[in-house]
């Protein structure tokens, strides 16, 4: 328990909590621009309140959700500028909850953005070192401390256990038969209008079974990118291939949920380095015999 | 310098364990999900229920409908929006999913179940 520990509050740069706050916002801001929530407002007689949502009586209005919308990306393009984060956070999360309670109040529950949703209640949890630097308003100084190192790895643990219980849920539920049934292909199949992807895997029943096979291999193994970091190279692309293939055979979008591991467990100072090092003018032959 | 805050272990303690509660329960407490989506084998069956609404033989408008959808409510919303010369008819839709018709799905298998009419309600025996 205390290696856990040690580990989960272990020093790091404070450049890489800030470059996950700015990609977290941005991506925020993206995603609450994406919808059109009004309409939906409007559209959507039946109200079906998701946990949270019980606090409001009938769908919020096409006003409110227009505001919200306004007022959520705003709040979330500054916090990911590093202004009054101790206002714009919260205040981009809780727009962000409402709007997303509103998509998951018309009968079904959407899981597409609550890894973005966790990952953010972690950087208002981070308090002002989220934007010690690479912020407007901060010192562009070199800062190293626990106190930037735990909010990256409490997202990283909530990422990866999100992976982990999808493939416990389906040992659960259906065992090795979500692998060795047609159970992919039936998916694939039950679409209304299934594109040529799709059904290339579901005529082909050992490529489903390959496929079904692959994902649940990565889903399990994926707690191991905690432990071994080697492994990152190798899991962290995959669930982004996994994710790009399931949009294109199920028209299901989870870019949001690609993108938050992307931007976590991405080490932003050491990318920032290698592109200034690798963009910096390399110095003339006779500029170095000097 | 430098150091975590107080809260910052009982934070990520509750964080965790919300995370764990939630898919083990199973409780589906958005943002904290559940993680069950494709968690249960599908069959190589797709059935539902379809109501048909028709005015003087002609077909208005069908939807699908749940399993124990009354006649009564169905033929009062189908009366308020289409006109009071409608019947709706009940049918039992299922699809084999493998069955296929090149790219496109083959027709579905369509059961009469029952007819609504303001006259009453027929069931198919």
């Amino acid at each position: 328990m205390h290696r856990v520990e040690r580990w989960i509050f272990a020093p790091e740069d404070a450049r890489r909590l800030a470059g996950v706050r700015i990609g977290i916002c941005l991506l925020l801001a993206y995603r609450l621009s994406a919808h059109d929530y009004d309409a939906l407002a409007a559209r959507h007689v039946r109200f079906l309140p998701h946990f949270y949502m019980d606090v409001f009586a009938h769908m919020p209005s096409p006003d409110l959700a227009s505001a919200l919308q306004t007022l959520g990306i705003a709040a979330a393009l500054a916090a990911g500028l590093g202004l009054a984060l101790r206002i714009t956070l919260p205040v981009a999360l809780v727009c962000g909850l409402i709007l997303n309670g509103m998509l998951n109040s018309t009968g079904r529950v959407m899981v597409r953005d609550a890894l973005l949703m966790l990952c953010l209640a972690v950087i208002i949890a981070a308090g002002r070192a989220a934007g010690d630097v690479w912020a407007v308003r901060a010192p562009n100084q070199m800062a190293f401390g626990e106190r930037y190192g735990w909010p990256i790895r409490s997202a990283m643990i909530v990422i990866a256990l999100a992976y982990f219980f999808a493939s416990v849920q389906k040992w659960r539920y259906s065992g090795f038969g979500w692998v060795t049934s047609d159970n992919l292909r039936w998916i694939l199949y039950a679409q209304p209008h299934p594109n040529g992807f799709a059904l290339f895997i579901a005529d082909r029943p050992l490529l489903a079974h390959l496929f079904a096979a692959g994902a649940l291999l990565l889903e399990t193994s994926f707690p191991l990118v905690l432990f071994v970091p080697r492994l990152r190279w190798l899991l962290i692309p995959a669930v982004l291939t996994m994710h790009v293939a399931i949009r294109i055979a199920l028209g299901l979008d989870y870019s949001a949920q690609a993108l938050t591991v992307l931007i976590v467990f991405v080490n932003w100072p050491v990318v920032v380095d290698w592109t200034r090092r690798t963009l910096a003018p390399t110095p003339a032959p006779r500029e170095i015999a000097r | 310098m430098g150091a975590a805050p107080r809260y910052a272990r009982p934070f990520v303690a509750i964080l965790v364990g919300m995370v764990v509660v939630c898919a083990l329960a199973p409780l589906n407490l958005w943002p904290f999900s559940n993680w069950e989506l494709f968690s249960r084998l599908r069959g190589p069956v797709e059935s539902y229920w379809e109501a048909v609404v028709e005015d003087h033989g002609l077909v208005v408008a069908d939807y699908t409908i749940g399993p124990h959808t009354a006649c009564v409510p169905l033929l009062r919303s189908a009366t308020a929006r289409f006109g009071p010369a409608t019947d709706v008819r009940i049918y039992h839709v299922e699809r084999l999913l493998s069955d296929r018709l090149g790219s496109q799905a083959a027709p579905p298998y369509r059961t009469l179940v029952a007819t609504c009419t303001a006259k009453g309600v027929r069931a198919q025996s």
